[in-house]
């Protein structure tokens, strides 16, 4: 829309509209605004980068530069990676924004993807076949990328691990039918201590000063008379302490050469004097954290995007485990409330910047995570609300200036998960309403008293740690304590549900890969009734949970020697006492699961066959087999028997409903046959991303109806697009037949609603209605759409203005025009519903 | 050889990477690839250059002198984007229709497509 | 030789002057910004197509 054009209407014109986005653009500062237009879009559209966007190729020359060097050092591993890590941080280039107030980026530069060429050698042959991200002259970099990848082939942690997992199941997890992650320590979602690092209590140089004294009191040990077997192991905690050290050091290096940078604007450029004060207040803060612990709402944040950016030099991060009001929050009060050193609106400033800071974070990814996560580069989803570890509510005035700064700079990332509990005030709710009215697609609602009861059923975390949880990823909790934090979650044990049921058809044979991947459990013509048919079933869910459970399993075991993480053992207590990687699963007590992408296809299916072949005796099983294998063609009559005859999940119908439940327990327990290296379950958790776009040409025809092609269910425990038809209520009734304590780790659900609908206080009213609905069904998930057809068809035709239309995807949110036309299609078929 | 050495065998080929020649600027440009084929799968895992093909099977080696042709068994025949499949009897050119690099697993216009474009 | 010591964008640390930052301003498509690298004084900058006399 031309600027005269919005300049010429009110704010109260476009909230009337229901054009939030152009509402909020008038809405912020100029600051916010300008900084919220200079973010480079670096989510993937279908899987490709947006253009402009370029990965960074300095990083990668750094590295390899600093790893040539070391080749004969006699340092330890771990030792060596730190000095790399070390390395890239002094010589990378640095940059400041204009009207920045926080500062620090993966990347080199704003525009730039942040590439880490020793994850594997099959990421550096994606960054090497990419059409556009390639900076230009494109041949000179093809040469550096050529040189920089045949540096690390066999060195590179995939490729070092290669050898040592069982050649098969590696082969089926990397055909891309069945799984979706890697199997590598440095390339998942890193929870954290936040309870030793962000509580204020100490920061980079206490625990550079306690690294100091342990490793001096252990060096003295070793030289002590005697030698025993612990004399052994005292070795090697010295070169872990040595490497968490030059981590460290190396980021308050870093921290320094911002405030450097900053003064040297402020002195020799900038002319305005406001902006000079600005830039020496950056100074200041990133001269105080992180080598300090803050003492400003500017320098809480600032020390948390050092760490961020820290932890992302050293791995591959796809979430961004975060409980922004309950660490930031004392801060704000501080600030705003007892010192009133800011006004709320300039805190509010520094909330929104906050949120654009980790909007633009970008690290290059695997094809099939671009494809699994369009529009965004991971699942930011940043945990909110909930109550103290005595339970108490803990939302505070940063829960209200975090949502109120979301409707202001609408970036989809990051996106907020609500932790809901019967004493939150109504005030908050009304914002969290707000948010969702005005079509940000979050926060989504999570049911806390269900989800801390089930960190406990799972996983034994007492429940004073349980009641501290954040998002791990996209749903699943995680206490952010010393032996509560999982310190890798590899994303590798997320299953391609919807291959359990075609691989029932064909008896464990992938006919889009080309090969056996499931078990072979015969000939489906042979069976004779539904149980045979459910057997094997089970059958196979074990099967493709097993290889994918297997390959983390020894990833992790392996993870500690193979591919350590000394930045983020050095912010682990843990680690910190014992001297071991925080990776070893000996030090934490195991926050595994399994992400079951595309469950629901499972249970309409079982569904479809139960009726229509064993009860019905409509069609026969060797009709259904054969009608599949061609894709349903020609089959046109039959398969839309199976799509509109079968009873579909979502609809309060307890033959479906109860199938719903038998997949999940017989599910649940085999989760507690699964064991973590840390002895604890691996319980399922549904839900997608986009992963039901990714996987829409790699899932065959199945007996649901949908053929080879076809986008699959939006996700979780969801009901497939326009196939709930009896209502929401009916949806809820659905979902809260199963246990959400016991049936697995958390249940994804997606709801769509009519913006129209929940205008005024009316809507509010009836949304409150909808909810506590949702709370006395002990649902534990929650997430809405609240945008309607008409808009999103407008910005298919005309994304220039549209630009901050966000949907709820699944697990996260993304802005509707950066996602692609298949997956746009998608949402729109999702159910409007009426409450 | 064990059944484990055997299982490895099959995969270890597709899964190892290969260094790059230090001065292979544009790649060789081909009539026919693998990649162009009706019969090849790309993996949907990365878009490192690897695939199958649903006629061939393993054992299969069209790269070998005289090629060697496995129809029977059940795994597919491992190969990549970029092989040279002038020798395949059984190459059959697929229409290139789908250029737009923003759908997801459809034969996406990379760099290894950009040798084939038309 | 023109070496990073004669440049404007060359800004010396005041505890080793033979090492510094170079500095420059960028505008881009979307944003405008400072950047800063570690240079040594020493080095050439004969080929340094951002090289300003000071």
């Amino acid at each position: 829309m031309a600027k005269a054009a919005i300049a010429d209407r009110s704010v109260k014109e476009f909230e009337e509209k229901q054009e939030w986005w152009w509402a909020a653009e008038k809405k912020r500062s100029s600051r916010l605004d300008y900084l919220r237009k200079a973010i480079w879009k670096k989510g993937a559209i279908g899987g490709l980068y947006a253009p402009g966007v370029k990965v960074d190729l300095e990083r990668p020359v750094l590295q390899t530069q600093k790893a040539r060097a070391l080749e004969f050092s006699p340092d330890p591993y771990v030792i060596k990676f730190a000095k790399m890590i070390a390395h890239i941080l002094d010589n990378k280039t640095i940059f400041i924004t204009d009207n920045a107030q926080l500062v620090g980026y993966t990347g080199s530069l704003p525009h730039t993807i942040a590439w880490d060429p020793s994850l594997g050698s099959f990421l550096n042959e994606e960054v090497y076949n990419d059409p556009t991200a390639i900076p230009d002259p494109a041949e000179k970099s093809q040469q550096i990328i050529r040189d920089v990848n045949n540096y690390w082939i066999g060195k590179s942690d995939l490729d070092k691990m290669i050898p040592v997992f069982d050649m098969e199941d590696l082969g089926k997890m990397l055909s891309g039918s069945i799984g979706w992650g890697v199997p590598i320590a440095r390339g998942g979602y890193s929870s954290k201590d936040y309870e030793y690092i962000m509580t204020g209590k100490r920061a980079y140089q206490a625990i550079i000063d306690e690294l100091n004294q342990k490793i001096d009191e252990a060096d003295e040990q070793t030289h002590a008379p005697g030698a025993t077997t612990e004399t052994s192991k005292i070795y090697d905690k010295i070169n872990n302490w040595e490497a968490m050290k030059i981590t460290l050091e190396a980021g308050i290096r870093v921290a320094k050469r911002y405030a450097r940078l900053a003064r040297i604007i402020a002195e020799h450029f900038e002319e305005d004097s406001n902006r000079r004060e600005e830039l020496l207040r950056v100074a200041e803060s990133c001269e105080q954290v992180p080598a300090y612990p803050p003492r400003t709402l500017q320098e809480s944040f600032q020390y948390d995007i050092f760490i961020q950016m820290m932890s992302r030099t050293e791995a591959v991060e796809g979430a961004w485990p975060a409980r922004p009001d309950y660490y930031h929050g004392p801060y704000y009060d501080k600030d705003v409330n007892i010192k009133k050193n800011l006004t709320k609106e300039e805190a509010i400033d520094l909330v929104g910047e906050f949120l654009i800071r980790a909007a633009e974070v970008c690290q290059f990814k695997p094809k099939f995570a671009r494809e699994g996560l369009q529009g965004i580069d991971g699942t930011w989803v940043w945990t909110i609300g909930g109550v103290d570890k005595e339970g108490r509510d803990a939302c505070n005035d940063l829960t209200v200036a975090l949502m109120q700064a979301a409707r202001l700079v609408r970036v989809a990332n990051p996106t907020f998960g609500f932790r809901w509990h019967p004493r939150v005030k109504d005030e908050v709710m009304r914002e969290i309403f707000e948010c969702l009215r005005q079509g940000l697609g979050y926060p989504n609602i999570r049911h806390d008293p269900v989800l801390i009861a089930n960190s406990m059923h799972w996983y034994g975390h007492p429940i004073e740690e349980a009641r501290l949880w954040c998002n791990q990823a996209c749903l699943s909790p995680c206490p952010p304590t010393k032996h509560g934090f999982q310190p890798m979650r590899m994303a590798n044990a997320t299953a391609n549900c919807a291959k359990i049921i075609e691989y029932v058809m064909t008896g464990g044979y992938d006919p889009v890969v080309n090969m056996q991947v499931g078990a072979e459990t015969g000939d489906v013509t042979s069976f004779t009734d539904f149980e045979q048919f459910f057997e094997a079933w089970t059958t196979q869910m074990k099967t493709i949970f097993s290889i994918l459970v297997r390959a983390v399993n020894r990833a992790r075991t392996l993870a500690p020697n193979l591919t350590p993480r000394p930045f983020l053992s050095a912010i682990s207590e843990r680690s910190i006492e014992s001297g071991m990687d925080t990776l070893t699963p000996s030090l934490e007590r195991g926050n595994a699961w399994v992400t079951a992408f595309t469950w629901v296809e499972n249970i309409d299916s079982l569904a479809a066959v139960k009726k229509l072949v064993f009860e019905d005796k409509k069609y026969t099983m060797a009709e259904l087999k054969n009608a599949l294998e061609k894709n349903w063609e020609g089959h046109e009559q039959m398969r839309l028997d199976f799509v509109k005859n079968a009873p579909k999940w979502g609809n309060d119908d307890d033959y479906v409903d109860d199938i719903m439940v038998r997949c999940l327990k017989t599910a649940a327990k085999f989760s507690k046959e699964l064991k973590c290296p840390s002895g604890n379950n691996w319980p399922i958790l549904p839900e997608n991303v986009s992963g039901n776009i990714h996987y829409a040409n790699i899932v065959g025809a199945l007996p649901n109806g949908r053929r080879l092609g076809d986008a699959l269910y939006d996700g979780g425990i969801s009901p497939g697009p326009g196939l709930d038809k009896k209502g929401p209520t009916a949806v809820l009734k659905s979902c809260g037949k199963i246990n959400h304590i016991t049936d697995g780790r958390a249940f994804l659900l997606n709801q769509r609603l009519s913006p129209t609908q929940l205008a005024g206080e009316k809507g509010y009213q009836l949304w409150r209605a909808y909810m506590r609905t949702w709370a006395d069904l002990e649902l534990d998930h929650i997430q809405f759409n609240v945008v309607d057809d008409s808009t999103l068809r407008a910005a298919q035709k005309d994304p220039e203005k549209y630009q901050e239309v966000i949907v709820r995807v699944a697990g996260y949110s993304a802005h509707f025009v950066d996602i692609s036309r298949k997956t746009q299609d998608n949402i729109i078929q999702r159910t409007v519903q009426g409450l | 050889m064990s059944r484990r050495e055997e299982k490895r065998q099959k995969f270890a080929s597709s899964l190892m990477p290969q260094k790059h020649e230090s001065d292979a600027a544009p790649l060789k440009k081909s009539d026919k690839l693998c990649g162009t084929c009706k019969n090849y799968s790309e993996s949907s895992f990365a878009s490192d250059g690897r695939g199958s093909c649903k006629y061939l099977k393993l054992g299969s080696d069209i790269t070998g002198k005289p090629p060697v042709y496995i129809t029977e068994g059940k795994e597919g025949y491992l190969t990549k984007t970029l092989a040279d499949a002038s020798s395949c009897e059984h190459y059959q050119k697929m229409k290139m229709i789908d250029k737009d690099g923003y759908e997801c697993s459809d034969p996406m216009f990379r760099r290894s497509m950009r040798q084939f474009q038309e | 030789m023109t070496t990073c010591k004669d440049c404007k964008r060359f800004f010396p640390l005041e505890d080793n002057p033979e090492k510094g930052d170079c500095v420059e301003r960028i505008v881009d498509p979307r944003q405008a910004y400072y950047k800063s690298k570690p240079v040594n004084a020493g080095n050439d900058a004969v080929s340094c197509s951002s090289f300003q006399k000071k």
